[in-house]
C-alpha cells in the first residue's frame, strides 16, 4: 500500500497484527490484541515557530477535547490542565539531542492522538499503545496502537498524519477537522449510511442531521474517502 | 533413537504426537521455543533507543511513570514515559 508523500510526515508503512515482539512493551495491551502500527518519518520545520509544542497541544486540545484529560509520563497535558503554558521538559538531554526531543515529543503526540480518535470513533473501552523511536535514523518512529476496527485503524493514523501535517506546515486548524470527526463519529454509529455505494443518496439527510450545507458534507465525505474511511481492504 | 510410528488415525496426528512425546521432551522444547522467541524479540527492538507507552480508558484516569525504566533488559531501549489517559 502506497501512501502520498509529504514534506515533513511521511508514512513509510502502515500494517496490522498482533505484534507479540512488543507485547511486553506496554502492561496494559490486552493479551493478544490486534494493533495497527504505522512507520513514520518525522522531519521539523525549518520555521521553530511552527514546531511549537504547547501551541500545538493547544490546537490538538480544542479538536480533541477528550485529550485534556489524558495525563502522561512527559506532563504534555498535566501542564495545560493546571493552566500552565510551558515547554515540555527536556528529559531525554542525556541521550538525545535537543532536535530528536521535539520530534520524539511530536510523535508522542501523534500515538495520543490515534489512541483519543479510534477511542471516540469506535467507542473502545480502552486503548493502549506505544511509541518506539528509532536509533537510526533517528526521525523514524514505529508507532503500534491498539486497533478495534482496521478501517478505523488506518483512517486514525492518515488522519493524525494530515492534522500534523497541517500544524507543522501552516501552524492552525481549522473547522473542517472538527466537521470531519464529527461525520465519521456520526457514520460509525449509523453503519447503514458507511456504505459508499449509498453515500449521494445519504449526502442530504447527513447535511440535515449535522446542520451543514450539502455541498460540504459532500467535500467531507469525499475527504473521509481519501483518507481511507470508507476502505474495507486489508492493510 | 529410532522409532517406527503407525499412526491409526491420521486427523488425530498432533494428539498422538503429543502422546509419545515425554513430559521432559516438552519441557525442553518448550524452554528451546521460549529461547528462540526471546531471541527474536531482542533482536526486533534492538534497532530501537527509545519507547513511550500511553493507554486510554474511558471509565478512570491512571498514570503511570516508567521513565528510565527498561522495556527489553537494564541498558537498552530504553522507556522514557509511560502514561494512562481516560475519559
Amino acid at each position: 500500500m502506497t501512501f502520498p508523500l509529504r514534506d515533513l510526515l511521511e508514512i513509510k508503512e502502515i500494517s496490522y497484527g498482533e505484534f507479540p515482539e512488543i507485547s511486553d512493551l506496554n502492561p496494559r495491551f490486552k493479551p493478544e490484541s490486534k494493533k495497527v502500527k504505522a512507520t513514520l518519518d518525522i522531519q521539523l520545520p525549518h520555521d521553530p515557530a511552527r514546531a511549537d509544542l504547547s501551541s500545538i497541544i493547544h490546537q490538538l486540545m480544542k479538536l480533541l477535547p477528550t485529550l485534556e484529560k489524558h495525563q502522561c509520563g512527559e506532563s504534555l497535558f498535566d501542564n495545560l490542565k493546571s493552566g500552565k503554558k510551558e515547554p515540555l521538559p527536556d528529559v531525554h538531554s542525556s541521550v538525545c539531542s535537543c532536535h530528536s526531543d521535539k520530534i520524539t515529543d511530536l510523535a508522542h503526540l501523534m500515538e495520543h492522538m490515534i489512541i483519543d480518535l479510534q477511542s471516540n470513533i469506535t467507542g473502545m473501552d480502552s486503548c493502549s499503545g506505544i511509541t518506539c523511536g528509532y536509533k537510526t535514523p533517528p526521525y523514524r518512529f514505529d508507532m503500534f496502537v491498539e486497533c478495534k476496527d482496521q478501517t478505523i485503524g488506518l483512517f486514525s493514523v492518515l488522519f493524525a498524519t494530515d492534522v500534523f501535517s497541517r500544524l507543522l506546515e501552516r501552524g492552525n486548524i481549522t473547522r473542517r477537522y472538527h466537521y470531519l470527526i464529527d461525520l465519521a463519529k456520526y457514520l460509525y454509529r449509523n453503519p447503514s449510511k458507511r456504505n459508499p455505494a449509498s453515500l449521494a443518496t445519504v449526502t442530504d439527510h447527513i447535511a440535515k442531521e449535522l446542520v451543514l450545507r450539502k455541498n460540504y458534507v459532500g467535500a467531507l465525505m469525499q475527504r473521509l474517502k481519501d483518507l481511507g474511511f470508507f476502505d474495507n481492504r486489508q492493510i | 533413537m529410532d522409532r517406527k510410528i503407525f499412526f491409526k488415525d491420521p486427523a488425530n496426528l498432533k494428539m498422538e504426537i503429543e502422546k509419545l512425546i515425554s513430559f521432559e521432551e516438552k519441557d525442553n522444547l518448550l524452554r528451546l521455543k521460549k529461547q528462540l522467541e526471546g531471541k527474536a524479540t531482542g533482536k526486533s527492538l534492538s534497532k530501537y533507543s527509545r519507547v513511550l507507552s500511553c493507554s486510554y480508558a474511558q471509565s478512570s484516569i491512571e498514570t503511570e511513570m516508567a521513565r528510565g525504566a527498561s522495556v527489553q533488559n537494564k541498558r537498552s531501549p530504553r522507556a522514557i514515559g509511560d502514561s494512562t489517559s481516560v475519559q
